[in-house]
């Protein structure tokens, strides 16, 4: 039997490979590309460490599976003491593999994975995408999207250089500004995104807001930065990548 | 807290920061208030780290006793220049005396290493160096100015800030233990999977195979010993001496860990009363008896497998009695 799993400690692998050879299973590294395959189980080591928090993310990585593959079976194994069907105590083992992989719920049916003891990513998503809070994101690229979204337009459809379209585009709300305080809060979230079903997704998006960084740090006085990084299309990028994010993962109510 | 929503109202919180400010920020009753529009007794008592500690703790009790009755209260204490082990325990004690309905917590930072710091968070507080070395409120991240204060003249800080800090720091006790636990199981699952009995030397020395996870296990169930505190000491001043400000701020972010594990008792003790502090103290007990405290020559042998279980149990009781999430 094939287990895919996930585990920020190697520890829980090299100390469990005894076990798992003795009941005739093979563990192997997540691969996202598999995550589609007919009988495809995925086995979370959790809570996940990412950076200094541990990180309790079962209840995304089940949304994730009912959107991707509905049969596939998740379980998660941690030291939280439970007995449930998808989980695996780690100091409770099952004595048979075959008849826990038996009774383990398919994704697409109604249960909760057991609640591993770390942070809750459903709830840290629910505030990286709420509008007007601390930790969101999604004030500060509103503003930056409407201002180079606004600068291409002008430069685009009406013709205007690229200089008096910035002038009068960047003239109020201090945009520069937005775009540091986008990037830090980034810089706290994306570690938390490592082992998230999308994390791919934002590996891109990091990718994406490093690409655009030189245009926005000139604080838009290098105009050729703009065109030449295509800031507007990648601006837009972000934004749909991530709306996309939130309707299947935090509007679809984890 | 969402300004908006009336109904996440909480009883009245107190910050005391003990730190090195600048006059014109301690003067008066070195109070300062938040602008949320609901929670209008929320405010930050700004005491100067100069004064004697006798005349600090008169301060705080005093700033209690003026706070409504079921008021919590925080008090950051700057560890570099006024910090001692047994001030913790004695301030929390002296306030829970004078005022039992409150829920008082102390927690330490320093170094600019630590999430009330603007360069570490944002939505921090304070700046480690203001005008001349001095403490302010806001500061300089990534180049930016951060402006903590809304209106110097009134007195009045930025609510986001306040919350930041204040939601950290209300999961910081139960975060750390929920981590000790998960890495002291992790630790010795290795051991749990041999399910054969062992000698219990043989945990302790492979515990000291890990460092850091000793030295947090024994700050938990010893607190800090005057060697300890040298080492913490020596170790700093010999990475001052090399200039290496990564293993500085490495070291720092550890030794604050350990501040922590040395003052989980008092605090649990404040915050949740005796049920906690008893969790606490049966834990501790079993980890000493099995692990740190096994006599040199033992003929004792234990099955780790067991073990584990009863530390892990008693881990659960103590995290289950603390009703708040471990992280935020």
């Amino acid at each position: 039997m094939l287990l895919h799993y996930i585990a920020s400690d190697h520890r829980y692998i090299s100390g469990l490979s005894a076990y798992f050879d003795a009941q005739g299973c093979k563990l192997v590294d997540y691969e996202p590309e598999r995550l589609k395959d007919g009988s495809f189980i995925l086995l979370i080591f959790s809570p996940v460490r990412c950076g200094s928090v541990r990180v309790s993310l079962e209840r995304v990585w089940k949304k994730g599976m009912e959107l991707e593959n509905r049969e596939a079976i998740l379980l998660n194994a941690g030291f939280e003491e439970a007995q449930e069907t998808n989980y695996f105590d780690l100091l409770n083992p099952p004595a048979n593999w075959s008849d826990f992989i038996a009774l383990a719920k398919p994704a697409k049916l109604l249960w909760e994975p057991v609640y591993t003891g770390g942070m809750k990513m459903e709830d840290k998503l629910a505030r990286f995408f709420k509008g007007h809070g601390a930790e969101s994101l999604t004030d500060e690229l509103y503003v930056i999207r409407r201002k180079t979204a606004s600068l291409f337009r002008a430069m685009d459809k009406y013709g205007l250089p690229y200089e008096v379209a910035a002038a009068e585009a960047f003239e109020t709300d201090n945009v520069w500004r937005h775009w540091e305080v986008l990037k830090s809060r980034w810089s706290h979230y994306f570690p938390l995104f490592f082992y998230l079903p999308f994390s791919g997704q934002m590996k891109k998006i990091d990718a994406s807001i490093k690409q655009i960084d030189p245009f926005f740090r000139s604080e838009g006085k290098n105009g050729d930065l703009f065109i030449q990084l295509e800031c507007h299309q990648i601006v837009e990028y972000i934004h749909e990548t991530l709306f996309t994010i939130e309707k299947s993962y935090v509007k679809g109510n984890i | 807290m969402d300004q908006s929503n009336s109904k996440t109202l909480v009883p009245q919180r107190i910050m005391i920061i003990v730190w090195k400010w600048k006059n014109s920020i301690v003067e008066n009753d070195g109070k300062w208030r938040t602008n949320h529009k609901l929670q209008t007794e929320d405010c930050i008592y700004c005491l100067s780290d100069k004064e004697f500690f006798s005349t600090r703790s008169e301060k705080i009790l005093k700033i209690a006793s003026e706070c409504a009755p079921n008021a919590q209260v925080y008090i950051f204490w700057h560890r570099t220049s006024s910090y001692d082990s047994k001030s913790v325990g004695e301030i929390l004690r002296k306030l829970k005396a004078d005022q039992p309905e409150q829920k008082a917590e102390c927690f330490l930072f320093g170094q600019g290493s630590d999430f009330i710091y603007i360069g570490i968070n944002e939505k921090g507080l304070l700046s480690p160096d203001g005008a001349g070395g001095e403490g302010c409120f806001g500061g300089i991240r990534n180049n930016e100015p951060i402006e903590v204060v809304v209106n110097e003249e009134e007195r009045i800080i930025h609510y986001l800030h306040f919350e930041s800090i204040w939601n950290y720091y209300s999961h910081l006790f139960k975060a750390r233990i929920f981590d000790l636990k998960e890495d002291f199981l992790l630790h010795f699952y290795y051991w749990w999977l041999r399910d054969e009995a062992v000698n219990p030397l043989l945990l302790t020395d492979s515990l000291k195979t890990s460092e850091d996870l000793y030295r947090r296990l024994k700050a938990f169930a010893h607190g800090l010993s005057e060697e300890d505190h040298l080492k913490i000491k020596d170790e700093i001043t010999e990475a001052k001496a090399q200039r290496d400000e990564n293993k500085i701020n490495e070291l720092f972010k550890r030794h604050n860990d350990l501040y922590v594990m040395d003052n989980c008792l008092p605090n649990l003790q404040s915050i949740y009363g005796a049920e906690v502090a008893n969790a606490y103290l049966q834990l501790a007990q079993l980890i000493k008896e099995n692990i740190l405290d096994v006599p040199v020559i033992s003929a004792k042998q234990i099955r780790p497998s067991e073990k584990l279980k009863d530390i892990r149990l008693q881990f659960k009781n103590l995290l289950h009695t603390m009703p708040e999430e471990a992280y935020y």
